[in-house]
């Protein structure tokens, strides 16, 4: 993560210098001797697996398949998003798959890729050529296309869990609710928290009862709210926990945190709801 | 298999297909009877032969000359389970393919053997959105006692355990009442922990039946097993002491 954050390598993930580059090539090719130009330009290519996931909902009794792809790694991006866009653009624009900031701030780009939910963006392509990287859709959803998972009753469910500041009196000085710094401290690790669904479908609970239970991601944006100092509807927000489905199927099997992005920890974020729920129910 | 299934097949071509000419009805047998099945296709130059296992035109041409009988392959095997059809007919049209004994079963239609099922445990059902895609999902009535209190109940059990696990070592001996508090706890703790296992994997709103049936059926384990730590504990050695001994046997 912390790598990505260094402009340099940003500027090489993103697909655009790539596509600069040739007509740079191109407009200084006077200048430039025929023996550097090779030294520019040829690399020899490393040629990539890809295994994709494909279903299309035009076929619909056609099974679920698997579509293999090559790739040169020295044509594309490092990320396996980039991978994918080059697909999409230059082999089979049939492949559909939810991509928009390529940064890992807006989570559309959450996919299973070689067997971990992550988003496509901030996942770097393994360059070892002789393994082939399988993508499937993030798992135990019901997919829409591809790599489109629906994610409606995910959705659905952190809207269940009113996700915005309640308070019981207007705010003291007529405008606007102050908290401390140790307050603020509280809500660290929370409030990062992209709502790529990475985690929910990674929980074992969450795939056999994901109509009840309402997941790691939900239940961390709970706890957002229910440790915010400025909320005055904790107790409401407690209640709607109070039963055997919607907190009490997390197990503690840790999975959020393993696969989670962000390097989140949605597993404490539960703890410390059930422990809120002893404390103060 | 193959020689059965041609066996199987010639017999109930016997006396069933009487307009056809008798050449079929000798030379099936003697297909079954010769080790051909097994080895390549043998050149033979017999014509009036037409179900050897030939490759030459003139036997092709023969048979095409001939009122070629158009019989669904069903009629050739009326008294067989389609399973058995099916497979054995593959087997056999696999193993005879470059002969004109095929084509003279010229409408066979062999449905697709499906070499495996589609298995699958508990299977979802097909998706379900209550209300617009807009509303929230709805939230249960609060009830501590399946919420908070349970999960409270349950961490005291699992957290009480380990002294009562560990004060029989501590102590050297086994005390009574040590020892039906751990008994209980071990029911108590057992049963939470099974009831946790029905609730996540029979879902009452998929297998409402299964759910009832395996809660009674967990009910009545755990009293079961509650009735026999308790006659361990008052006709018998007790349980920290019948673990001592079967750990010493």
């Amino acid at each position: 993560m912390a790598s990505l954050r260094q402009p340099t390598l940003r500027l090489l993930a993103s697909s655009n210098i790539r596509r600069v580059s040739p007509t740079i090539i191109n407009s200084t090719r006077c200048l430039a001797t025929l023996a550097k130009e090779e030294v520019v330009q040829k690399k020899a290519p490393l040629v990539k697996k890809f295994s994709i996931y494909r279903w299309s909902p035009d076929e619909p009794t056609k099974k679920p398949q698997m579509q293999e792809y090559s790739i040169d790694l020295n044509e594309c991006g490092p990320m396996v998003l980039d991978a994918l866009i080059k697909i999409k653009n230059e082999m089979d624009p049939t492949l559909t798959f939810r991509r928009s900031c390529r940064e890992g701030i807006c989570g559309s780009c959450a996919m299973n890729i070689e067997g971990t939910n992550t988003l496509a963006c901030l996942s770097r392509i393994n360059r070892d050529a002789s393994s082939t990287t399988r993508i499937y859709p993030l798992p135990h959803m019901y997919v829409v296309k591809d790599l489109v998972p629906d994610l409606t009753n995910f959705y659905k469910q952190y809207k269940s869990i009113q996700p915005y500041l309640q308070s019981k009196e207007p705010a003291p000085d007529g405008k606007e609710f102050l908290q401390t710094k140790e307050d603020r401290k509280k809500l660290d690790g929370l409030y990062e928290c992209i709502l790529c669904a990475c985690c929910s479908t990674s929980c074992p609970s969450y795939w056999w009862n994901q109509e009840e239970y309402l997941g790691p991601a939900v239940l961390m944006q709970a706890y957002r709210w229910l440790a915010d100092s400025r909320d005055g509807k904790s107790g409401q927000r407690k209640d709607m926990l109070e039963n055997s489905m919607s907190l009490y199927r997390c197990h503690t099997i840790m999975n959020c945190a393993r696969t989670c992005p962000k390097g989140l920890n949605p597993g404490l974020a539960i703890a410390k709801i059930k422990m809120m729920m002893v404390q103060g129910a | 298999m193959e020689l059965a299934g041609l066996r199987l097949a010639g017999l109930s071509l016997h006396g069933f297909w009487p307009t056809r000419n008798s050449q079929l009805q000798t030379v099936l047998p003697s297909v079954c009877s010769s080790p051909i099945l097994s080895l390549p296709p043998q050149k033979t130059k017999t014509p009036t032969t037409v179900i050897t296992i030939s490759e030459s035109k003139s036997a092709d041409r023969q048979i095409d000359r001939q009122d070629r009988p158009s019989i669904p392959f069903r009629w050739l095997f009326p008294t067989m389970a389609s399973t058995l059809r099916s497979s054995t007919a593959r087997r056999i049209l696999a193993a005879a393919k470059p002969t004109s004994a095929i084509r003279l079963l010229p409408q066979t239609r062999v449905a697709a053997f499906h070499v495996s099922q589609r298995h699958q445990i508990l299977p979802p059902g097909p998706q379900v959105v209550h209300g617009t895609v807009n509303d929230p999902v709805p939230v249960p009535t609060p009830n501590a006692t399946h919420g908070s209190y349970h999960w409270a109940f349950e961490r005291i059990i699992a957290l009480g355990m380990i002294p009562l696990t560990v004060a029989p070592f501590a102590a050297g001996s086994a005390n009574p009442a040590l020892d039906a508090a751990l008994g209980t706890a071990l029911v108590l703790h057992s049963h939470i922990g099974f009831d946790a296992c029905v609730t996540d994997y029979f879902p009452k709103r998929q297998y409402p039946k299964t759910r009832t049936f395996m809660i009674w059926l967990l009910r009545a384990s755990t009293i079961t097993a509650a009735v026999g730590l308790f006659s361990i504990q008052t006709n018998d050695i007790g349980l920290t002491e019948g673990i001592k001994r079967f750990w010493r046997a």
